[in-house]
């Protein structure tokens, strides 16, 4: 299992990419896109860069991936991290 | 404030006396996903899923589905699933074009890289073909011994099983076995070597690759079985019960899932990082007794033996 995590490029080294989020600041190898400009949201992955994403797909994800950080710290009422999941019920 | 987020780990901690590996503790951490699927319905299950998993998102999505699937009462027989396959492929083509090119000293393919997921994403079948054959490639094959060390295992092979017939090895599926999976009481190797069916004596770190490339080779040749990479099947266990498999790149991928009418009570996954880093496994057999003099050397070639079997996570090495 592998966790992905949204992250916004800040810099383009080659075919490498200087990616920030969720507090941390990666070189990712870019090779499996096809362009990438800084700003764009990619889904990074042990220091891949796997695809991007669209702002509300982040959104969607990053609160996805609070979720899971919040059960992993005992929170039970998990709801409020997947509000679209619970409007489509 | 963003809640922080630990990907999970595979932990080697290494314990070492009168310059020899004495002590070989490996263990693989991970997030537990359960909380966030259990209550949900089998659609939000297969949502979330589908958000959670980056590395192989095709092939836990489709496991998820299968599974969910097979609980209320649908079989599925092992078949190819194209965009499974293809997303093992390509995960094949990043390890050998990549990562395993600095292993032996060389640049990493990228060109080459960059036109066979190409190839693999368009279905051009002929295209790859033709680019396993270029020379730098042939010629990282038949280096490929240099990576092998005087290290052995005793570990078994992981037979290639579907759905239906994981039943007889294993009727339900537990917490306990996601964390530490066996099979006849023994860790065991899953992968493209395993699905090879190789009898290799003991298993070298030069099969593992070859086996990779084999896979690739198979795929653009045309020649492939239903129980290769990419296949996927899925069996009702019990009422309400549902297991998929699906073989990926790095081995055998298991859900198991238990539904309450429409909801979710209770979800196991079993991924193969966890077949091919449990705690007596590879790992274990291979280090266990090695030269550790020279610390720097042995890392460099646990790096090797643990790029070489492909964790879904980070590792880290610790010394005790």
């Amino acid at each position: 299992m592998c966790l992905g995590i949204p992250m916004q490029v800040v810099e383009i080294d080659g075919a490498f990419a200087w990616c920030e989020g969720r507090g941390r600041r990666e070189r990712l190898n870019a090779l499996l896109l096809e362009e990438v400009a800084v700003g764009d949201w990619v889904y990074a992955v042990l220091g891949q860069a796997r695809e991007k994403l669209t702002t509300d797909r982040v959104n969607e994800i990053s609160l996805a991936l609070d979720g899971l950080a919040a059960a992993m710290q005992g929170e039970t009422d998990l709801d409020k991290y997947f509000p679209d999941l619970l409007s489509s019920k | 404030m963003i809640p922080d987020l630990d990907p999970g780990r595979v932990l080697i901690r290494l314990a070492c006396t009168d310059g020899q590996v004495s002590g070989v503790q490996v263990s693989s951490e991970r997030p537990e996903v359960l909380p966030l699927l259990r209550g949900r319905t089998t659609g939000q299950a297969v949502r979330i899923i589908s958000l959670m998993f980056a590395l192989c998102g095709q092939a836990q999505t489709r496991a998820a589905m299968l599974a969910l699937s097979a609980a209320r009462g649908e079989e599925c027989t092992p078949m190819i699933d194209v965009e499974v396959q293809r997303e093992a492929l390509r995960e094949h083509l990043w390890r050998c074009l990549l990562d395993l090119p600095p292993l032996l000293g060389e640049a990493a393919l990228q060109q080459e890289f960059v036109l066979g997921v190409k190839a693999i994403a368009e279905g051009r079948r002929d295209e790859l073909l033709a680019l396993l054959t270029r020379p730098g490639i042939q010629a990282l094959r038949m280096r490929l011994r240099q990576l092998d060390d005087a290290y052995t295992s005793a570990s078994h092979f992981l037979p290639i099983f579907d759905a239906r017939n994981s039943l007889a090895a294993w009727p339900r599926l537990s917490a306990e076995f996601c964390r530490r999976p066996e099979w006849n009481g023994a860790a065991a190797e899953t992968g493209a070597l395993a699905r090879k069916h190789a009898d290799s004596d003991p298993p070298s770190m030069s099969a593992h690759w070859q086996a990779r490339f084999d896979e690739l080779a198979e795929w653009a040749s045309g020649r492939h079985a239903t129980d290769c990479v990419g296949s996927v099947s899925a069996v009702p266990v019990a009422p309400g019960i549902g297991r998929a498999l699906v073989e990926i790149a790095r081995g055998l991928l298991m859900h198991e899932v238990v539904l309450d009418g429409d909801v979710v009570t209770d979800y196991l996954i079993v991924a193969p990082t966890e077949w091919n880093f449990h705690p007596q496994g590879v790992l274990h057999d291979r280090l266990l007794g090695a030269d550790a003099r020279d610390r720097g050397a042995l890392r460099q070639q646990i790096a090797r033996l643990v790029t070489t079997l492909d964790p879904c996570v980070p590792w880290e090495l610790e010394w005790a």
